[in-house]
């Protein structure tokens, strides 16, 4: 090591406090950006470069650096994301919360020539951002920011595992593997974009069908069920008239756990739980209050509506007491206890049926 | 009402004892708020807790929720009469019952 390499060493130690300052303070602007801007990523990370390394560095890099300033890397944070147009939101609103070294940023995409698979990630040299409130000698430094994807990640992280820093080194079938394998992961990230997409085009379509009470034909799943539950207007009233019984709040939770109890009852759109709830309705509440009145329990999750009408649904359509329990037992998980629901139900159903032939001999 | 706590690395265990309502429930809120910032498994043992009430179900779901964000929360030893209770508001759907 010569005389200049070996005062950038001294330079180092010097300021490594300074770094992990700086690094902490990085580390936090970053995820404040991504939930601000809501954003989901997999990890932020940030490291500072360790001695060896450096030492490393000096002796590959010859004569780059005249002193530590010149050095970009010795604090590096990282952001990877799930979503490779994630990265460039991110990219954008690094460059607006940090001052950016244009010169030493690179896109490593775009620098990728267009017959070529190798490394993607957007690279930043910044420093923090001129006129807030942090100590000086933290404004002065500067630092990389690398943002990626999962897969883009992955890709580098073993690539670098098996010898990325002596490039020259590498076999050219392993070179051409890894070169595969980077093309393979571009077509996948973009796909998981796809995905992503045709997921978010299909939700908004089930809700708006579900709003403009067009989803007859829509197959019932977690996110038919949800936006039924949540904004189909017979089904709010009808929550509503649960909650009213011990006026009660209502939590509004994902139905998901019900699908498999509406397959059992053969309930496979959303048409057919609106007919379902038609039919049931009535019954369904007169179930609950049962249940619920003079329990004094005023909090209820939006589920115990689909609760009561699959139950109502069970004994005016033709069950018997053993395929109840059969059905109870798909989420209760206890076959003993679910016979003695079903046993209660159809005891309570005969209880209103009664209820409601004293009621119409009494009017005539 | 009596809370028993086992700490065993990131688990915190909590047996509860007695009853779960109104006038016990902040109880088990403080212990929730207080003993559980760094970890990362909260069981609630339910063996010995006899009754619950809708004070007790908001404590439940807003451990769950807390929960929910730094790791998981499960309920154990849930005896037949708590069950139903969670089972008629439909929190039997939003916790973790073993």
């Amino acid at each position: 090591m010569n005389i200049k390499d070996r005062m950038i060493m001294e330079e180092y130690r010097e300021q490594r406090d300074l770094f992990v300052k700086l690094g902490e303070t990085v580390h936090s602007m970053l995820r404040s950006i991504a939930k601000c801007a809501g954003i989901p990523v997999m990890s932020i990370e940030h490291r500072i470069k360790d001695e060896k390394s450096l030492e490393g560095k000096l002796y590959r890099k010859g004569d780059s650096y005249q002193s530590l300033d010149d050095i970009t890397d010795i604090l590096g944070a990282r952001i990877i994301c799930y979503f490779n147009d994630d990265v460039d939101k991110i990219g954008h609103l690094i460059e607006q919360a940090f001052t950016i070294d244009r010169e030493n940023s690179s896109d490593k995409r775009a620098l990728m020539k267009a017959d070529s698979f190798g490394y993607l990630s957007l690279h930043y040299i910044c420093s923090l951002p001129d006129g807030a409130d942090y100590p000086d000698e933290l404004c002065n430094k500067r630092f990389e920011i690398q943002i990626r994807t999962m897969l883009q990640h992955a890709w580098s992280d073993i690539n670098h595992d098996l010898g990325y820093k002596s490039q020259f080194g590498v076999p050219r079938a392993v070179t051409r593997e890894f070169a595969r394998l980077a093309g393979l992961l571009e077509i996948a990230d973009n796909e998981f974009v796809r995905v992503r997409d045709d997921m978010n085009r299909y939700t908004e379509e089930t809700k708006r069908k579900i709003i403009e009470n067009d989803a007859d034909d829509v197959l019932i799943d977690m996110i038919s069920l949800d936006e039924y539950m949540r904004s189909n207007g017979q089904m709010r009233d009808f929550i509503g008239r649960l909650a009213a019984i011990e006026k009660s709040e209502i939590n509004e939770i994902n139905p998901e756990a019900y699908i498999p109890q509406l397959k059992w009852l053969k309930i496979e759109t959303i048409g057919d739980l609106a007919r379902m709830l038609e039919r049931n309705e009535e019954l369904a509440y007169k179930l609950a209050e049962r249940v619920l009145k003079g329990s004094e329990l005023d909090i209820l999750a939006s589920n115990v509506a689909l609760r009561f009408l699959c139950r109502a649904q069970l004994v005016s359509g033709g069950c018997d007491e053993k395929q109840a329990a059969e059905f109870i037992a798909l989420s209760v998980n206890n076959k003993e206890r679910a016979a003695r629901q079903a046993k209660r139900l159809f005891k309570m159903y005969a209880d209103i049926e009664q209820e409601g032939q004293d009621g119409m001999s009494g009017q005539i | 009402m009596t809370i028993n706590k086992e700490r065993n690395n990131d688990t915190l265990t909590l047996a509860i004892e007695g009853r779960l309502d109104t006038v016990t429930a902040p109880e088990l809120e403080k212990v929730v708020n207080e003993e559980t910032a760094d970890i990362k498994e909260l069981v609630l043992d339910m063996n010995a807790l006899e009754y619950i009430s809708s004070a007790g179900l908001r404590v439940l779901l807003a451990a769950q929720k807390k929960m929910n964000k730094q790791g998981s929360m499960k309920l154990k030893g849930v005896c037949d009469a708590v069950m139903e209770v969670f089972e008629m508001t439909g929190f039997a759907d939003i916790l973790v019952i073993e």
